[in-house]
């Protein structure tokens, strides 16, 4: 047990340096922030130009589907805020420095983790953060408390489904020489597809989402939930819409594993 | 107990093997076949707590794959290492923690933050008790200089500063052991005197034990009673620096300046190795003559005007044995 | 670009010869990433099916969605999947990286003009980029979807026509985006605003003719649509006859105005490079 407090707050220690060098650069930092809000933007945009010619999309209406975009927004930025360090780690190993973690009396977990925290995410979180609050205004919605908590549950359980693809991806790093940029399509694409009903794709795309990686529970299901849609959420129990954090947690104690391996084996072979 | 215990320790790399030619990249991905490469070769040897033992070879001798086992990094395919009673990577928070590195080529600092904070969170990981650290962080900031770039990020320092940095952090939780990976890489005189200083006081004042890995013979030289060379995966030579001078450096050279152009020396029990001049130098076997017998008979060939014996340094030892091997295969004296 | 031509005159084909061995290298080094340019095709082809089921999701709630027909629309997300990566309106950074390590200084002693010495590897990369990046998703996309593909060989010759002309363009406008880095020590974050702004107004996202009138209003007088937006019309049987003709005249016209842009500022960004001192 005081392992663990220990680590936590070795976490934060060593969250709080990266945090301090990245203000230390106000100019740029804050144009980065901007950059990424910006950049955020046009996806925004696509959406608000399609309901600029339908009222009704897969069966969600604006406020429904921006809700879906904000939560995806705001879980996928949350996931790079905190999972920076395996989103770069192939640069890690191909300087040696993994090496240089492996000589400190600290599990390398904890290390990759806390190398980086992506401060200039804050911009698409942020942008993902006013969508939901103008999208909820717009519905006249007033959450109940289990509204809230499913969604908070939702947008902090899908950012640790992030966190164990952009793991996984990382793990590959001990094999190939560069990352499995395939994985793009999980995190981006995933992002992505988040931003929309499931009920537009087809069944194949909606049954490997839903069963197979269950990615649909991200946002899809609980939003459904809370916003008491139909079609395949409204086919789905009620009880679905609190399984993101069992699907977060079992996704990444997977992941964990499969990390663990990787180490276990870049120490066999040295890559 | 001795501080390091290895026996018959191996490390075979395996890799893919690739294929070149028009369809190369496909046989690549399909075929299953590897190449292996030994890395190190069934070494074994000790290590007593506070010794300064000097690893060396050739590039690509098994230097670093050595290293790297006794720190934890990698995981040895055969063969037993031990460092203060525990094998490093099965235990490697415990070991680590009683244990400090310096890799030449690479910073462990953090590289945008001024040196002092990455000491800040070096004690943190570390967990050293805050007295401790500011004792230590005081004596090592008047023995390395490192005041004048203390506040500085690691990535605005020269070479030299960031080492002088690198080996502060080394030392700062008090390991037992440390290995120094190639330190003085890269840097110029001065800047090498005050590391080798660094090192020798710290060893000699602590009693940490100290594995340095190095191509600078003067490191060696000015550093370390013990030597271990290693080629192809294989310990050749182990001992300590007196016995291999006195072993292989029985060859010495005399250089002579005669008052006039000399004839030849018949009788003088060393060979000319080269003329110039009024210059000669001649080889002798220090195990064979002394110098005052040589140098008796080469005055009655010919006036002497003036001399001087130069003996064989490290580097060119441990150059010749690079070159030919030891001889004979037992190379431990 | 003047001295290329005199350049021309003086040496002839060797010139030529040199900036043909020049996009060729670029193309050959460009073809060695195979993993990468593997995952980026499996990327697009993700995305490019998110889209269809998208757009299709609009066309079935029965809005006009200015008259695209699913097999248009269809059309629509296949190529601009397919030509991100050959035109790459989304970001290109090659110069940027050379003037912050200084190896620009190098490239400016070739006895090159600069802007052809890029604009050639570029087409070098854009070659690669087409050949395993466009035209397998092509294919692909073709057997999964009915995506709509014109029947003359003329608006083919006249979609390619001006797809090349749209391919200069892009190029010139990222060189003019990146000589932003000879003014300001850090452009990554400016450049990436402008690319942000280029990549959706030339109808990467949405056509743009389904843009809200307001913007339509504003987006016709600038290149940007030029720039894929009228190529792909031409593809989807949008655009033709005098139109199409109009088009065409107005991307060369683009053209013209952002290569003299490039040139004015190649000429400040120098001075200013050379008043620093590299």
């Amino acid at each position: 047990m005081d392992r663990v407090v220990w680590n936590v707050h070795l976490y934060f220690i060593l969250i709080g340096s990266r945090i301090r060098s990245q203000l230390q650069y106000r100019v740029s930092f804050m144009s980065d922030v901007a950059a990424n809000f910006v950049a955020s933007l046009a996806d925004l945009a696509v959406l608000l130009v399609l309901f600029g010619h339908t009222r009704i999309l897969g069966g969600w209406d604006v406020g429904e589907v921006a809700i879906l975009y904000g939560l995806s927004a705001t879980t996928f930025a949350l996931a790079e805020l905190i999972g920076g360090g395996f989103d770069h780690f192939a640069q890690t190993i191909r300087t040696g420095n993994f090496d240089t973690l492996l000589v400190r009396p600290v599990g390398v977990f904890l290390q990759v983790l806390s190398c980086e925290f992506m401060l200039k995410r804050l911009g698409r979180m942020s942008q993902g953060l006013v969508v939901l609050w103008v999208a909820f205004r717009w519905k006249q919605a007033v959450l109940a408390p289990w509204q809230w908590l499913m969604l908070t549950g939702a947008i902090l359980c899908g950012a640790l489904f992030y966190i164990s693809l952009l793991l996984v991806q990382a793990t590959s790093c001990f094999w190939a020489v560069e990352s499995l940029e395939i994985f793009n399509i999980l995190t981006y694409g995933g992002h992505e597809m988040l931003s929309y009903p499931m009920d537009i794709y087809p069944g194949w795309l909606k049954r490997f989402f839903v069963s197979f990686l269950p990615m649909a529970f991200i946002n899809y299901v609980p939003a459904g939930k809370v916003l008491g849609k139909g079609g395949l959420a409204g086919a789905l129990p009620h009880w679905a819409g609190w399984l993101p954090p069992l699907v977060g947690v079992t996704v990444f104690m997977a992941a964990r594993a499969v990390w663990e391996y990787g180490v276990r084996h870049y120490q066999s072979t040295g890559s | 107990m001795s501080m390091v215990e290895v026996c018959d320790l191996c490390k075979v790399f395996t890799r893919a093997r690739h294929y070149g030619g028009r369809m190369g990249w496909l046989r690549s991905f399909v075929s299953r076949e590897v190449i292996t490469k030994v890395a190190v070769d069934h070494i074994s040897f000790s290590i007593e707590e506070g010794e300064l033992v000097g690893y060396v070879g050739p590039n690509g001798a098994g230097k670093s794959t050595t290293i790297k086992m006794l720190t934890g990094v990698l995981v040895p395919t055969a063969g037993r290492v031990e460092v203060k009673g525990v094998v490093p990577y099965r235990e490697r928070i415990w070991h680590t923690q009683h244990m400090g590195v310096v890799f030449g080529q690479r910073t462990q600092l953090w590289w945008d933050l001024p040196v002092i904070e990455s000491f800040q969170l070096l004690r943190h990981i570390y967990r050293v008790p805050a007295a401790r650290y500011q004792e230590n962080l005081a004596h090592f900031r008047s023995l390395l200089e490192l005041d004048e770039f203390i506040h500085t990020p690691v990535r605005q320092l020269s070479l030299g500063q960031r080492m002088r940095a690198d080996l502060a952090a080394a030392f700062l939780h008090d390991p037992d052991i440390v290995f120094l990976d190639e330190p003085t890489i890269g840097l110029d005189l001065v800047a090498k005197d005050r590391i080798r200083e660094f090192v020798r006081d710290i060893n000699q004042e602590r009693g940490v034990t100290v594995i340095l890995t190095t191509h600078d013979m003067a490191d060696i030289e000015s550093l370390c009673r013990r030597i271990m060379v290693i080629d192809s995966g294989q310990v050749i030579l182990d001992g300590s620096q007196e016995e291999i001078r006195r072993r292989y450096g029985q060859k010495r050279v005399l250089v002579v300046d005669f008052e006039v152009e000399p004839g030849d020396f018949p009788g003088v029990p060393a060979e000319v190795q080269r003329r110039q001049g009024r210059r000669v130098w001649f080889q002798f076997s220090r195990e064979r003559t002394t110098a005052a017998r040589v140098i008796s008979a080469i005055g009655e060939c010919c006036a002497i005007r003036d001399f001087a014996i130069e003996e064989t340094g490290i580097e060119d030892i441990i150059r010749r044995i690079y070159q030919n091997g030891v001889g004979d295969r037992a190379g431990v004296l | 670009m003047r001295t290329s031509s005199g350049a021309f005159t003086r040496t002839g084909w060797v010139t030529v010869r040199a900036y043909y061995e020049l996009g060729v290298t670029s193309f050959r080094r460009h073809m060695t990433y195979r993993t990468a340019a593997l995952a980026g095709l499996a990327t697009n082809f993700f995305f490019g099916i998110l889209r269809v089921y998208m757009f299709t999701a609009v066309l079935e709630s029965g809005a006009p969605f200015a008259a695209y027909t699913h097999g248009q629309i269809l059309a629509y997300t296949g190529w601009t999947q397919a030509l991100m990566a050959t035109l790459i309106v989304y970001g290109w950074f090659e110069l940027m990286h050379t003037v912050k390590s200084g190896e620009v200084v190098g490239d400016l002693c070739r006895p090159m003009n600069y802007f052809w010495f890029w604009q050639v590897k570029d087409l070098g990369r854009a070659a690669q980029a087409t050949l395993v990046r466009a035209v397998p998703l092509l294919v692909g996309y073709r057997l999964m979807f009915p995506v709509y593909l014109p029947g003359t060989a003329i608006v083919w010759l006249a979609f390619v026509a001006s797809l090349i002309t749209a391919l200069f363009m892009s190029f010139a406008w990222r060189f003019a985006v990146s000589t932003i880095s000879f003014w300001m020590l850090d452009a990554r974050g400016v450049m990436s605003l402008a690319y942000m702004v280029s990549w959706f107004l030339s109808g990467f996202f949405v056509p743009v003719d389904v843009f809200p009138a307001w913007a339509i209003g504003i987006v016709k007088y600038t290149p940007f649509p030029y720039m894929l937006h009228a190529p792909l019309q031409v593809v989807m049987g949008r655009l033709a006859g005098t139109a199409l003709l109009h088009a065409m005249a107005v991307q060369v016209c683009w053209l013209t105005v952002l290569w003299l842009l490039c040139s004015v500022l190649l000429r400040l960004g120098l001075r200013r490079l050379v008043i620093q001192g590299g």
